[in-house]
């Protein structure tokens, strides 16, 4: 048995045979023809590749796979490029042929690409390489590849992106390179495909590695080679508990006598939505919104935020979506909102105050949050509360956007909830105003717990915050207590939600959601319908 | 001839998915000069392998013009598409 490192370019474990596909595009070493006959046959295989191109991206959109198609379009704009194609018909000017010509300004338009500073662009080599591989096959006359009948993982130097979309239908276990880059669209498309691969792998695999047997991990981007038995028995383990997980699916997230507790999950971004639908959660508990400010040089402005917002309710296809109003300051401190630098920046101005006192910003997140609740189900979440004051104030500035956006004519759901996080000593003990002022809670236990031990979770002394501490339990009690007694839902989101071992705790105190990160979903549901409520609650 | 300036939102820049729908929006005013401009380095917004090679990131500024019979309306096309896309 070998062990190989590379980089992990798609997620997923694949046991299986390798078969080296080697590099192609050797072009002809004819004699050019006249200039004249070179450009035509370049023009011929520009019209062909043209019509491969968009057969195979009306194939992927008729799949449902957007993303696929919509690479195959940029191709085909690269394929008709005025400047590639004029550096070509300048290289058959000069006396190459029509190959040459292609291959020459395939490379230099690629290492202009791959000159540049930022990495997603360099990625982008890799496309332009691509086009003038298939202009070279169809000179050549020359078809894609035989694929293997038999399953196999493939491994080459490096994958185009179209050869990837080309191996849909066949039987690929997994990915594995000598080359490729984590941000190139291969890796992009494999894990769209659910196709494990490993990059980067460099002269440790190569063309006799043929027929060999491997264990490839793309989560951990590396390779067994000729694994032995307690490899291959690991493998298969934690192939039975994806299949079991996966068996999940679509299940109601109840105990065994029938107590709900709906789990949702918490995302940053829009792209974080894929997984919250592989994983079947519920909705989304918790949309991070100042993760988008913090990557932002300018704050956002107000359709930038609408197109994120929208996007993820969109995807989310009628699950609800709760929003929550950017919570900077602290440890997440923005370069487009230069605050001054503060003693102690846990205890200083962040969340919902912070949010006030930004009236202008405030006010642009509240209008992109209010027209994107005209797509699908959303609520607004408060963080850091402290008072019934500043509820009511975000409730006013909420009711200022809607007279606005009515006026100008934008939809949006007037009837949007407001809830509050309860995350601080002082929301807990005043847990029952806030309830007449919110519609529902959201328990945030990681800066509940900091904030009650008066222990910081980002210092190194912060290892020893026990977040099972009785006055954290108790916190929580009352504030879902408090949540009942007016009548409105409690949720709990934070490390203690994906702890299983917690859940009879949060049955017997009536949390009815919790919000977990994606992948915790299905283990969390497996706990769960494993349970009796009735038990739990009164042991 | 008509321009506007837009500073870059987008977190990724000018990559590839927008520069293609740039570049084919842009095809549709075949009779009118359509450029963008940035820090003195100018493409045709049909050129798409230009547009990606000139780096053009988030935060930056770039400037777009458009000059012909059509320049009203390729300019507010192309300003509605730097907003939804860029």
């Amino acid at each position: 048995m070998r062990r190989v490192r590379g980089t992990g370019g798609a997620p997923g474990v694949a046991l299986g045979r390798f078969r080296w596909q080697a590099a192609q595009t050797q072009h002809r070493n004819s004699a050019a023809q006249s200039p004249q006959q070179e450009l035509s046959d370049f023009a011929r295989a520009q019209q062909q590749v043209a019509q491969e191109l968009q057969g195979l991206a009306d194939a992927c959109r008729r799949e449902g796979r957007g993303e696929a198609a919509a690479l195959l379009e940029v191709h085909a704009l690269l394929l008709a490029d005025e400047d590639f194609v004029a550096a070509v018909h300048a290289g058959i000017a000069a006396g190459a042929d029509a190959a040459q010509a292609v291959q020459a300004a395939g490379e230099a338009m690629a290492a202009q690409l791959a000159a540049l500073e930022d990495d997603y662009l360099q990625a982008r080599a890799g496309d332009v390489r691509d086009v003038a591989g298939r202009l070279l096959d169809a000179l050549a006359g020359r078809t894609a590849d035989a694929v293997p009948e038999e399953p196999f993982i493939l491994v080459a130097e490096d994958l185009l992106p179209s050869a990837c979309i080309r191996l849909r239908d066949a039987p690929l276990l997994g990915i594995a390179l000598q080359g490729g880059s984590p941000l190139g669209h291969t890796a992009i498309l494999a894990r769209g495909m659910g196709i494990p691969a490993v990059f980067g792998l460099g002269e440790a695999i190569g063309p006799d590695c043929d027929g060999q047997e491997a264990l490839l991990d793309g989560g951990q981007g590396e390779l067994l080679l000729d694994p032995d038995d307690a490899a291959r028995a690991a493998f298969r383990a934690q192939q039975e508990s994806a299949g079991n997980l996966a068996a999940l699916r679509g299940l109601p997230d109840e105990t065994r006598d029938g107590r709900r507790l709906d789990i949702l999950c918490s995302i940053a971004a829009p792209q974080d939505c894929r997984a919250v639908l592989e994983n079947d959660g519920r909705g989304v508990g918790l949309l991070r919104s100042e993760m988008f400010f913090l990557t932002c040089g300018t704050p956002p402005e107000e359709e930038q935020q609408l197109r994120a917002y929208g996007e993820v309710v969109r995807q989310m296809a009628g699950r609800r979506v709760v929003i929550r109003l950017m919570d900077m300051g602290a440890d997440k401190q923005a370069a487009l909102l230069p605050l001054p630098p503060e003693e102690n920046p846990a205890l200083g101005l962040r969340g919902v105050r912070l949010c006030l006192a930004q009236p202008q910003m405030l006010h642009t997140q509240l209008r992109a949050i209010c027209r994107a609740s005209a797509e699908g189900p959303v609520a607004l979440l408060l963080p850091m509360v402290t008072s019934p004051e500043e509820v009511r104030a975000c409730r006013d500035r909420l009711q200022e956007v809607q007279v606005e956006l009515r006026r100008e004519g934008f939809a949006f759901d007037a009837q949007m909830e407001v809830g509050v996080m309860i995350e601080t000593p002082a929301a807990v003990l005043i847990a029952p105003e806030l309830a007449q002022a919110a519609d529902f809670f959201s328990i945030g236990t990681n800066d509940l717990a900091q904030y009650i031990l008066a222990c910081d979770r980002q210092a190194p002394s912060g290892r020893q915050m026990d977040a099972h501490h009785p006055a954290v339990f108790r916190a929580m009690r009352m504030a879902a207590e408090a949540a009942h007694g007016a009548g409105i839902r409690v949720g709990v989101c934070g490390e203690m939600g994906t702890d299983a071992a917690l859940l009879p705790f949060l049955l017997e105190i009536g949390v009815d959601e919790v919000t977990v990160p994606p992948s915790a979903v299905l283990p969390l549901r497996g706990a769960l319908r494993e349970m009796d409520a009735k038990r739990a609650c009164n042991p | 001839m008509k321009e506007f300036t837009y500073t870059i939102a987008d977190p990724l820049g000018m990559h590839a998915r927008p520069a293609g729908l740039l570049a084919r929006t842009a095809m549709g005013w075949p009779d009118t000069a359509i450029t963008v401009e940035k820090a003195g380095d100018v493409a045709k917004a049909t050129q798409l392998l230009r547009l990606m090679s000139m780096g053009i990131r988030r935060g930056d500024e770039i400037r777009v013009r458009a000059e012909g019979p059509q320049e009203e309306a390729a300019i507010a096309a192309m300003e509605a598409f730097f907003r939804e896309h860029l």
